[in-house]
Order: structure tokens, then C-alpha cells, then sequence
């Protein structure tokens, strides 16, 4: 019977224990910086790092929207950047495991100053977190230096194609010595019989 | 034998106090990992308001919780994921049970952020479905219906 009791109270623990988790279900969503600044000339690729954070690990959407004053207040920035004649590019799904970099880029064809927000969200959760965008382009537009920034385009960095370089000069240098090398080792050898 | 093992002693022990002993010059070095400012939240993702029928308001029993898992103080904005569900427009939030409630969309919830490292700031609030005047019609029994609800954090 004492046992019978023991057993009981180990399974309405268990009960507890297995309901609290199932009610506890829960996401978290991170980006950083709060807020980011987008200043150079008309016509200028500008670009800045963002580092979103996704527990559990999962498909993180982005998405812009503008305004044409300067506010605090989400619910203010209901325009599209065609609308301000700029465009925005980054990667509209990034799967992001704990903690990932994406880079966003700004393009604008006319000087002045800009306010947007870069919202993102999670797949299979209700977080959502932004930054808060503002630009200032100086200078004035000029159609010979007018280049259009395709939607999502991200070009590869420079600092990754100058490694790729290194790596194959190093590459084929290695396989110089090693030729080297074996011919000297196949003359030694030659010389010892 | 013994005087082997006793030097042998005395040496590891001067070696451990001289390394884990301060420098030499008596220069204490402190050192810390300061994290840059960043937005991060934790939402509740389900909530089972109960039955209801048109013509009625239900509310959440428990309130619903947000933590402020980042270190800026932010402003929460809530919003249909379907904004086109008839419903769900319905749907209103509040930081008091007794009110007053604001229709999804313009709810907006401050949350602080934690001066304490090892603390997370927590605003709770209350969800409210009001179908005294909605219109639709449902089919007999129960018809179990649900949205998805987008909670964006901002810096304030």
C-alpha cells in the first residue's frame, strides 16, 4: 500500500512537470544593433551588419517599411521604399542558428533624409524585433553614375575573393616545392644504387 | 626517497602560488565582456481564450508574458499576421484585467530593460476577443478558430 502511495505522488510530479513544459512553449527572437545610420552620397552603395539571434534555430524573414518624418512609432511607417525612390537589400529568409550576420544594404537616387524600420520575424513563433533606419544622402543625382540596386542582391565581399587568391597562389607554390622535392629525393635515390 | 617526493612537493607548490598568485607588481587586472545594445524578446506563443459565442467578449484567465531579454528599453507593437481575418480584428489588449483594453494594432506595450545582469524585465497582459458585434456566422457545435498574432519589439 506504501508503495501504491510512493507511486501516486511520483506520477502527479511527473503530470506537473510534463504540463508546466508543455504550457511554458515559448520563442526568442534578437537583432542588433537597435538602430542603424545610412549616411553617404546619392548614387552610394552603403552597407551595414545586422546580427539576428533565433531560439530555437529557424527561418528568420525581413521586411522594410518608411516614413516620411522622423518617429519612434511603428504604426507610422506604412510606405514602401519605392515610394521614396531608395531601395534596401538583404536576405528576405536567413536561417538563423542562435546567432547569425546579414548584411543590408542602402541605395538612393535623391539627397535627403530617411526614416524606415527592418523588421524581422520568425517562422513558427510570434517574436518580432526591428531596427530603426535612418539615411542621410548628400549630393545630387546624376545619370551617367545612376546604378540600380536589385532587390535582395548581396555581392560577395571583397575580403573573401582576396583570401581565395592567397589560397591558391599558397596552393600551387606547394605543389612547386613538392615537385622540387620529389625530383631531388628521386636524384638521391638514383645516386645511392 | 622521501626528500625526492618532498622537493618535488615544494616545487609544485612554488610553481602553483606563482602562477595563480597576482603579478609581480602588485597590478590587479580586471577585466569584463560589455555586450553592445541589442533587442531581444520572449513571447508566449499560445493562449486558449475559451469558449464564446457572437455576441459575447471572453477573456484570458492568465495574463499573457513578454520578456525583455535585450538591454534597451522597447516598445512592443502587435499585429494580425492574416490582416484580412474578420474575427480576429476583434481582438483587444490590456495591460489591467478590468482594462482599458485597445484593439490589436493599437496596443503598445513598454518594457524596461533590466539594470540587474542577472535579471530579465517581464510586462504581462491581458487578451480580450469581443464579438458583441460581429456579424459572421458559424456552423452548429463548436468550431475551434485561431490567428497568428506578430508581437514587434522596438527600441523606445
Amino acid at each position: 500500500m506504501r508503495w501504491l502511495n510512493s507511486f501516486l505522488f511520483l506520477l502527479i510530479i511527473l503530470f506537473f512537470i510534463i504540463f508546466s513544459i508543455s504550457l511554458s512553449s515559448s520563442s526568442e527572437l534578437g537583432i542588433s544593433p537597435p538602430k542603424i545610420k545610412f549616411d553617404g552620397d546619392v548614387n552610394e552603395r552603403i552597407c551595414k551588419n545586422i546580427n539576428l539571434q533565433s531560439i530555437p534555430s529557424g527561418n528568420v524573414f525581413l521586411k522594410d517599411s518608411w516614413s516620411d518624418k522622423s518617429s519612434r512609432d511603428l504604426r507610422e511607417y506604412n510606405k514602401k521604399s519605392d515610394d521614396l525612390g531608395i531601395a534596401v537589400s538583404y536576405p528576405e529568409k536567413t536561417f538563423v542558428s542562435e546567432s547569425s550576420d546579414v548584411e543590408v544594404c542602402f541605395f538612393g537616387t535623391e539627397s535627403g533624409k530617411f526614416y524606415g524600420v527592418l523588421l524581422a520575424d520568425v517562422e513558427n513563433g510570434n517574436a518580432g524585433v526591428g531596427i530603426w533606419i535612418e539615411s542621410e544622402l548628400n549630393g545630387e543625382f546624376s545619370e551617367k553614375s545612376s546604378i540600380s540596386l536589385k532587390e535582395n542582391e548581396i555581392k560577395p565581399k571583397e575580403s573573401q575573393s582576396i583570401v581565395l587568391t592567397y589560397l591558391m597562389y599558397e596552393v600551387i607554390f606547394l605543389i612547386i616545392c613538392f615537385v622540387i622535392l620529389f625530383y631531388l629525393f628521386s636524384r638521391a635515390k638514383r645516386g645511392i644504387e | 626517497m622521501i626528500r625526492g617526493v618532498a622537493l618535488f612537493g615544494a616545487f609544485i607548490f612554488v610553481l602553483v602560488i606563482s602562477l595563480s598568485g597576482a603579478d609581480d607588481d602588485g597590478v590587479l587586472r580586471v577585466e569584463a565582456d560589455v555586450i553592445g545594445k541589442f533587442i531581444s524578446i520572449q513571447v508566449d506563443d499560445f493562449v486558449f481564450l475559451g469558449n464564446i459565442s457572437v455576441g459575447q467578449e471572453v477573456r484570458s484567465i492568465n495574463p499573457m508574458k513578454i520578456n525583455n531579454t535585450g538591454n534597451v528599453n522597447i516598445s512592443i507593437y502587435s499585429g494580425l499576421v492574416d490582416q484580412n481575418d474578420e474575427l480576429f480584428k476583434n481582438l483587444y489588449f490590456s495591460e489591467l484585467a478590468s482594462g482599458p483594453y485597445n484593439r490589436i494594432g493599437g496596443f503598445v506595450l513598454s518594457i524596461p530593460f533590466s539594470t540587474d545582469p542577472d535579471d530579465i524585465e517581464t510586462e504581462s497582459f491581458y487578451v480580450k476577443l469581443n464579438l458583441k458585434n460581429y456579424s459572421g456566422e458559424f456552423e452548429e457545435g463548436i468550431n475551434r478558430v485561431g490567428a497568428n498574432v506578430k508581437f514587434y519589439a522596438l527600441a523606445e
